[in-house]
């Protein structure tokens, strides 16, 4: 679909390649989003896998690939942004975004609980679950997206998980324990 | 319903939440930025073509585009203009390239022509570099096979009993080299090497690499340092952080641009100072390459000059 503007971004047209941010930003931007769990520090990001697209876009060889190839740059610009954002202050303190609505699946609480739990995964972790779980991909996919092994995909998908099951459960517990000592 | 299902139902539910819209402004913001950018016309120059991929996709075309490149190169390197020799260029016998998927050594009218020329980019016919002077370098044998959008000159399987020269990712102004190129996503620096001393400095300091010790050298008049670098034989590339043995990459965000070949690969890198701006010559060749193809590469990062600035 895009092509025919990423060929011609590719011989300097910053029109095009203006179209083609515009048609991509917004994806880029929910899954910046989700991985980082920050407005800004998507936002951010989404900026610099942009500009890095535009400087980069000549070596893309298959123009019907852009946008797989643009996800695989904003992934490392979310990776540089969290490792930015750790080395100036500590991620985990973050305020929890506000809850958008019940879910059929999640409560407030539930949601709560697993927002706590995802942000204590490492960002290439949530990256993972975030190209399954959101848009959709088969593991292989995320792997070709990513840019990572197939097996490395597993892997961060198992310890992904098992880590946020222990957050839940802990998180559980406390909850018990604190109504518990309430009644 | 299991745990499991629940927990992916869950993570379903909890990640479709949350904005998907990127803010106005930041289009502006990134429409901006491009208009200050130049784009990068090889890329990372460095990113070494994987030949397999290579071949399946493009080997003909970009053999089509290096020597309309080159044939143009060579019009530019005559004696007059200062950028060579300006050799006459040797005719190639014509044949339909035979692209091979685990044998890249070029075929004949894959080769780059004996003599000078200067590295171009196919898209604007200007050096490919994005700060760095345009380069030339000397051919002395048949064989070679140009990969302009690379910026590389390759003879034979690089990685195994070949050799390449890279004229690479030079220009740039900060290079990020890993703390261990197997382990190269944990070991970004937090700061860039910008100078000859700090690049060469931490290629000294990489793990595993078991550098030779830094020399001073000068290439067309402009001073720099020379280092020996190695991937060590028993390096399984697939332990590595995302199956790739990685020497550096220019931007810490963008991942790596020098990514290696293979184990017991080589690389003999003159890191030069020119005019202010770091250009890296990075001639490498395989733990089987005959000595004399060796001496042939070397030759050819020794004929660089750079100019007219």
């Amino acid at each position: 679909m895009h092509s025919a503007l990423v060929d011609q971004a590719k011989q300097g047209d910053r029109e095009a390649f203006d179209a083609l941010a515009r048609l991509t930003g917004d994806r880029c931007m929910a899954i910046a989003f989700r991985i980082l769990r920050d407005f800004d520090l998507a936002d951010d990001a989404v900026q610099s896998a942009l500009v890095t697209a535009w400087r980069e876009i000549r070596a893309l060889r298959d123009s019907r690939l852009f946008e797989p190839w643009l996800h695989r740059i904003l992934t490392n610009a979310c990776y540089a942004e969290a490792r930015r954002r750790r080395r100036s202050s500590d991620l985990s303190l973050l305020p929890v975004e506000p809850v958008h609505g019940p879910d059929e699946y999640l409560n407030v609480e539930r949601r709560d609980q697993l927002e706590r739990a995802f942000r204590r995964l490492t960002v290439e972790q949530r990256a993972v679950l975030v190209f399954h779980h959101y848009l959709g991909l088969g593991l292989p996919e995320v792997a070709v997206r990513l840019g990572i092994p197939l097996g490395t995909v597993k892997s961060r998908m198992h310890h992904a998980k098992r880590a946020l099951r222990a957050s839940l459960d802990a998180e559980a517990r406390t909850s018990t324990t604190s109504q518990e000592r309430l009644a | 319903m299991t745990a499991n299902d629940d927990l992916d139902q869950q993570l379903t539910s909890f990640l479709r939440e949350g904005p998907t819209e990127l803010p106005y402004d930041s289009f502006d913001a990134v429409r901006y930025r491009t208009e200050q950018a130049r784009q990068r016309v090889v890329l990372g120059p460095w990113r070494l073509p994987d030949m397999n991929r290579f071949a399946t996709f493009g080997l003909a075309v970009a053999v089509a585009a290096v020597v309309a490149i080159l044939a143009v190169g060579i019009r530019l390197a005559g004696p007059s203009d200062g950028f060579g020799s300006g050799a006459t260029p040797t005719p190639e016998p014509t044949a339909t390239p035979t692209p091979s998927v685990s044998e890249p050594t070029p075929t004949p009218d894959d080769s780059v022509a004996i003599g000078s020329f200067v590295i171009l980019d196919p898209a604007t016919q200007q050096p490919p570099f994005d700060a760095a002077p345009p380069i030339t370098v000397t051919v002395p044998s048949s064989g070679w096979a140009g990969f302009p959008e690379n910026g590389a000159l390759v003879k034979g399987d690089f990685g195994v009993d070949g050799a390449a020269l890279l004229t690479g990712d030079s220009g740039p102004s900060s290079y990020y080299v890993y703390g261990d190129p197997c382990q190269w996503e944990s070991t970004i620096p937090d700061a860039p090497a910008t100078t000859v001393d700090e690049i060469v400095q931490a290629l000294t300091a990489q793990a595993s690499r078991d550098a030779t010790a830094p020399e001073d050298v000068t290439v067309d008049g402009y001073p720099g340092k020379s280092i020996t670098i190695h991937v060590p034989d028993a390096t399984v590339f697939s332990d590595c952080d995302q199956g790739n043995f990685a020497t550096m990459g220019v931007n810490a965000a963008e991942g790596p641009t020098r990514i290696q070949q293979a184990p017991g690969q080589v690389d003999e890198m003159w890191i030069l100072d020119v005019d202010g701006v770091i250009v890296i010559l990075d001639a490498t060749y395989g733990p089987n390459t005959p000595g004399a193809l060796v001496d042939e590469v070397r030759s050819i990062a020794e004929s660089a000059t750079f100019g007219p600035h």
